[in-house]
């Protein structure tokens, strides 16, 4: 029996709602998630006066009041189309979740979609993706842009108006992703018009660190600040760690990326299955993760290398901080940042994908497709190529 | 960084997507290789840098340290700034920010780095003549300004630049050096607290840690004792004028509660922390971080070395491909 892939994806929607039925009647009976059960019991009662929502609109350059804001309006529609029924909401927001998600598979080729589909069930990530939480929109919103990435190398980009709103939502939500968007959204638009892709790839990410050498002071003063915040609340967390040094954010980097994806430490695990099972379940991750790069990693394009370690570097380093602090906390925010990881690590190191983009760029630019942009020598065409036959 | 002689393929092959194309592509094989045969720029650059971190080391002077070990006097959930917590929630971490009164211990912390507290010191101890003795002209009774090509030209840039210039050391230049020169760290992230000074001179160290703490802490006393008489004053002006009975009542238990805070406060003991190792100078002094001063440029040249090969190589290479 074959099935098409419109029923696999009926399939993992499913799949999904189970796990959104899952979270309510399990998951949150066995730990407490306040902001899920405040969103659930959100309501427009709550913003019966206008001159309240106008309040809670913030209009700085951080912006997490809003990202809360919008949750809470979204969150408000669904109980008020649902009646208030805590699962429904749940599946309202991991309908967000595949929405993004949809988008991300439909723009890759049959196995790394098999290969994505399989990361993406697995139960850390469907859990927190699938209840009523700012990870399922976060999940969704990066789905999307995942997917204006692959478009990109695709040649099939199109910059659309709701490009613009994602981003801008997704920096309401996760400021600390912009690093690795900036640096993959901008190298991969800029890398079209040059022949010397990898060259302008490497620049590109000597220029981000150097950016980070800049800010290196200001680093070091967040990370410690807020690392010293959340070992201060009382319960937060059980782990003794410290940024007391000077650029300890630096110095612990390495390892401490690592810590963060995995969640919980094999001693934090011993004592507790549901760490253990957690734990088991990242390495696996993991392993998929690094078995896909080493089956590839000879052929690698030398662009596409550049490219996809740097997205995943800027995107763990962003996150580390918080992830060390809790391994729950570690792999709630890991749901957040997956699908970057996976858009570098299965889609961005494809060889095929690679070849398919510099040729159609070539071919595109002889056709004069493009009416802006080098002119086709600045990529490669040194010859005047017409309907696929070349003359000197 | 040569590469071998390799025919590139008409580009009518390459929009026409065949197997050559494949062949085009420069992937990790080729700059494997390129590493391999250019790994001295690396390593000769990152053996620069371990000089470069040798010589740190050799410059380096140790410090002795000062320390005292203190717990706070009836420490209270801090208030966290609303900037960090700000900060901590736009990464998603919610801060509660519901903590009970500032603790006399964190006022002493902002006593020390005080500019009132500096004037103190410089009333009771002339403590700009002790941190500054080189600067002081006890003959003219002023103090001396720096004299040199070097410093004559620092403050030209700075004028230039429109940056402040040279001043002689005031309070606030105590108060800043005494923000910066004691350091309070949580043991253990629990409720003790160690407050370090380090210093080449081991007796400096001791001196300047003993003395602001405790002027400090006396400082503070002196304050809230001040605070408690004004409050004292208003409540017996209050008793004096008020006739009805239960306002008395209130009021006395208000004058109660005062008299017994005045004391607290002549009780002569330590006042923000309970002492729990005195202050004493530690037997090892500061040592360098052979991980940082010489790992850290060691990488760094070699890094740049590394990214220096890759970079050429992908250029030249690509510049000829197409």
């Amino acid at each position: 029996m074959r099935f098409s892939w419109g029923a696999v994806y009926a399939l993992f929607y499913l799949y999904r709602c189970a796990f959104s039925v899952l979270d309510q009647v399990v998951f949150l009976r066995l730990t407490s998630v306040p902001d899920t059960t405040g969103y659930q019991a959100s309501n427009f009662g709550q913003f019966s006066q206008f001159r309240i929502l106008l309040e809670g609109i913030e209009t700085g350059l951080l912006m997490e009041r809003n990202a809360s804001l919008l949750t809470k309006i979204f969150a408000s529609s669904l109980s008020a189309v649902t009646g208030g029924n805590a699962i429904l909401i749940n599946i309202g927001f991991q309908t967000v979740a595949f929405v993004g998600l949809l988008a991300f598979l439909k723009g890759l080729d049959t196995k790394t979609r098999i290969f994505v589909l399989l990361l993406v069930m697995t139960p850390s990530f469907s859990i927190w993706s699938s209840m009523a939480s700012k990870e399922a929109i976060v999940v969704g919103l990066v789905g999307v842009f995942a997917r204006y990435i692959v478009d990109i190398y695709n040649n099939r980009d199109s910059k659309k108006i709701y490009h613009l709103i994602i981003l801008g939502m997704l920096f309401m939500y996760k400021p600390q992703f912009f690093p690795a968007i900036i640096f993959v959204a901008a190298t991969s638009n800029l890398a079209r018009y040059f022949r010397e892709a990898a060259t302008i790839a490497v620049l590109a990410a000597s220029a981000s660190l150097v950016v980070l050498y800049f800010f290196r002071e200001l680093l070091d003063r967040f990370s410690r600040q807020i690392v010293s915040g959340i070992l201060n609340e009382p319960g937060r967390s059980q782990r003794v760690l410290s940024f007391s040094d000077q650029y300890d954010i630096f110095f612990q980097a390495p390892g401490g990326m690592i810590r963060a994806f995995l969640g919980p430490t094999v001693s934090e695990a011993a004592g507790n299955i549901l760490q253990m099972i957690t734990l088991v379940e990242s390495f696996l991750i993991l392993g998929a993760l690094t078995g896909f790069v080493i089956i590839r990693l000879p052929r690698i394009p030398a662009y596409s290398a550049v490219i996809a370690l740097f997205t995943v570097f800027w995107t763990m380093f962003a996150n580390y901080p918080v992830g060390l602090a809790n391994p729950g906390t570690a792999i709630r925010y890991r749901t957040d940042y997956m699908l970057l990881i996976i858009l570098a690590v299965a889609v961005l190191t494809s060889r095929n994908m690679y070849i398919d983009w510099r040729r159609n760029l070539l071919k595109n630019k002889s056709n004069k497709r493009f009416s802006w942009g080098p002119p086709p020598s600045r990529l490669g065409l040194n010859e005047k190529v017409s309907d696929g036959k070349s003359t000197k | 960084m040569t590469d071998t002689q390799e025919q590139q393929p008409p580009v009518a092959q390459l929009s026409q997507g065949q197997p050559a194309s494949d062949e085009t592509v420069i992937d990790l094989r080729y700059l494997f290789f390129v590493w391999l045969k250019w790994i001295w720029v690396p390593i000769l650059l990152g053996g620069f840098g371990l000089y470069s971190g040798y010589r740190d080391i050799q410059a380096f002077t140790p410090q002795s340290v000062a320390s005292i070990t203190v717990a706070p006097i009836g420490e209270a959930t801090e208030r966290i700034s609303t900037g960090v917590t700000g900060l901590a929630a736009q990464f998603g971490v919610q801060i509660d920010t519901r903590g009970g009164a500032i603790s006399v211990f964190r006022r002493l912390q902002m006593m020390l780095g005080s500019v009132v507290f500096a004037e103190k010191l410089q009333d009771e101890i002339q403590i700009l003549q002790v941190l500054y003795p080189g600067s002081w002209d006890e003959a003219a009774g002023a103090w001396t300004r720096p004299t040199g090509k070097d410093f004559e030209r620092d403050q030209v840039r700075r004028a230039r630049f429109k940056q402040n210039l040279w001043a002689p050391p005031n309070l606030e230049t105590v108060a800043n050096y005494l923000a910066n020169t004691l350091i309070f760290e949580a043991v253990d992230g629990g409720p003790f607290q160690h407050v370090s000074v380090t210093h080449q001179d081991p007796e400096f160290a001791l001196w300047v840690l003993t003395t602001a703490y405790f002027a400090s802490d006396e400082m503070l006393r002196e304050q809230d004792r001040k605070e408690s008489a004004i409050s004292r004053a208003n409540i017996e002006a209050k008793m004096a004028v008020e006739s009805n009975v239960q306002f008395l009542e209130a009021l006395r238990g208000l004058l109660t509660n005062e008299l017994s805070r005045e004391i607290t406060l002549d009780e002569g003991l330590p006042y923000a922390a309970r002492i729990v190792e005195p202050a004493r100078i530690h037997n090892r002094r500061t040592e360098p971080n052979l991980q940082r001063l010489m790992g850290v440029p060691a990488a760094t040249y070699a890094g740049l070395g590394f990214f220096l090969t890759t970079l050429i190589a992908l250029f030249r290479r690509e510049r000829r491909r197409g």
